[in-house]
């Protein structure tokens, strides 16, 4: 038994948080938390910094001060080189509904890439939010196992 | 308010705040299902892998185990969820920034994780100390290629109400309470409000996630700075969408001395499901006052 229950945020980061979020409803169907911080920081400090939910996970979008463009590189599937990859599951049967979506709606991506039989996962595909973060949505092959539930608020 | 390090001994994780999906409240139906994995660039697989397994207290489940190219490894939550570590020659080191991720643990991993990493001689640190709901605990840390981390936890104490040793507070004359008046008492950690049908002492302590609430006159709603909870002047949770706040916030009893003065017994607590106008403590006068409330 892992020390660790579950990850449960993220902080990100991205030129345009409002398009992030934007991207978040609309593509992934995620859910805008209704917080203070979207134009002040009450007394927590640093920037304003918007959060979205997507199913079980936090996203906590801060703006990026690095001036350095993230799309300029063409890359797809990324996230190991100094970045990381939020990746998110479906069932198998809705698969190819996520990469219809995405297609509808004009978001590149990569895959399916088809995951090693003796591994947890089934198949993926790859693409970049609003703000050039790198993403991945697969289906697992261990999706009938019953893991402890994800601690999300009730409140 | 004093910080406490570590929270009470528990393997049970409370029902947490601040997060969590309401796809119901937008009306969209959420497209992607759950959390699967992170996937995260390292430089030298052998060392991170320590690292999340040994310092951070994932499970590994093996090497090689996805489509990755590079070479990898998987590591595991309770929750299924997973950290993919991949090797990478062209790796840079993150920038100072706002990324970061979160590991919730409960109460006793915590506890474990807090001496796992004191024992390391690491120094232990939250960027949000004193910024923090009672009950809330954190720790940043960065793994051996820069990348930001939280262990975080919730304790039972975030959900108790926590007692004030003040006793009865004398809040001085009921008659120079006006309807609408909002007192804060920082003794015994309450706000007397005086509405028209009478007096109501509101204790402080968020409902939600035990924040200490704050009353922002702009608005005419007390305020939790935590998880954004908001209260109308009767202690009732602000009805919009999304508003983090729990039950209405507690009662004290109020009382009025032979002098007319205003009594508030801290030393007792009234939990309520809603507001009901004889909560409300009515003067000896008698009198409604002027204003609406």
């Amino acid at each position: 038994m892992a020390e660790v229950e579950s990850i449960s945020h993220s902080g990100i980061e991205g030129p345009d948080s409002r398009a992030i979020e934007l991207f978040y409803e609309e593509v992934l169907g995620g859910a805008r938390m209704e917080t203070c911080s979207r134009s002040y920081e009450g007394n927590r400090g640093g920037d304003p910094h918007p959060c979205g939910v997507i199913g079980d996970y936090v996203f906590v979008i801060f703006p990026d001060r690095s001036g350095k463009p993230k799309f300029d590189d063409g890359r797809i599937r990324g996230g190991i080189d100094g970045d990381v990859r939020h990746a998110f599951s479906v069932s198998r049967e809705r698969f190819g509904e996520i990469q219809q979506r995405l297609t509808e709606r004009g978001v590149p991506f990569e895959g399916p890439v088809v995951h090693p039989e003796r591994g947890p996962l089934g198949e993926s595909i790859y693409f970049r939010d609003a703000g050039g973060n790198y993403f991945e949505v697969c289906w697992r092959r261990d999706a009938g196992i019953q893991y402890a539930p994800v601690p999300v608020s009730q409140g | 308010m004093e910080t406490q390090i570590l929270p009470r001994e528990t393997d049970e994780l409370p029902r947490y705040g601040g997060h969590g999906s309401r796809p119901e409240e937008t009306g969209k139906g959420l497209v992607v299902e759950r959390f699967s994995h992170l996937v995260v660039g390292v430089t030298k697989l052998d060392v991170s892998e320590a690292w999340y397994r040994d310092v951070v207290g994932l499970d590994l489940l093996g090497r090689d185990l996805t489509a990755e190219p590079n070479p990898h490894s998987v590591l595991q939550t309770n929750t299924g969820q997973m950290v993919i570590l991949v090797e990478s020659k062209s790796f840079d080191r993150p920038p100072r920034n706002s990324r970061h991720q979160a590991f919730l643990m409960t109460p006793n991993a915590y506890r474990r994780a807090y001496e796992r990493l004191q024992g390391m001689g690491m120094i232990i640190s939250d960027t949000h100390e004193g910024h923090r709901a009672l009950g809330n605990y954190s720790i940043d840390l960065m793994d051996p290629d820069g990348h930001r981390f939280q262990i975080q936890t919730y304790g039972p104490e975030c959900h108790e109400y926590q007692p004030s040793d003040a006793g009865v507070v004398d809040c001085g004359p009921a008659e120079r309470y006006k309807s609408g008046d909002v007192k804060p008492f920082k003794q015994g950690n309450f706000y007397l409000v005086r509405l028209r049908e009478g007096f109501l002492a509101l204790n402080r302590w968020c409902t939600h996630m035990n924040g200490i609430v704050v009353y922002q006159k702009a608005h005419w709603h007390f305020y939790c700075p935590y998880h954004y909870a908001t209260y109308d002047r009767r202690g009732e949770p602000s009805p919009y969408p999304g508003n983090r706040a729990g039950g209405p916030l507690r009662l004290h009893p109020v009382t009025f001395s032979n002098e007319g003065h205003v009594l508030v017994d801290t030393s007792q607590v009234i939990e309520r499901s809603a507001y009901e106008p004889g909560q409300a403590a009515v003067p000896p006068s008698g009198d409604p006052a002027q204003a609406v409330a």
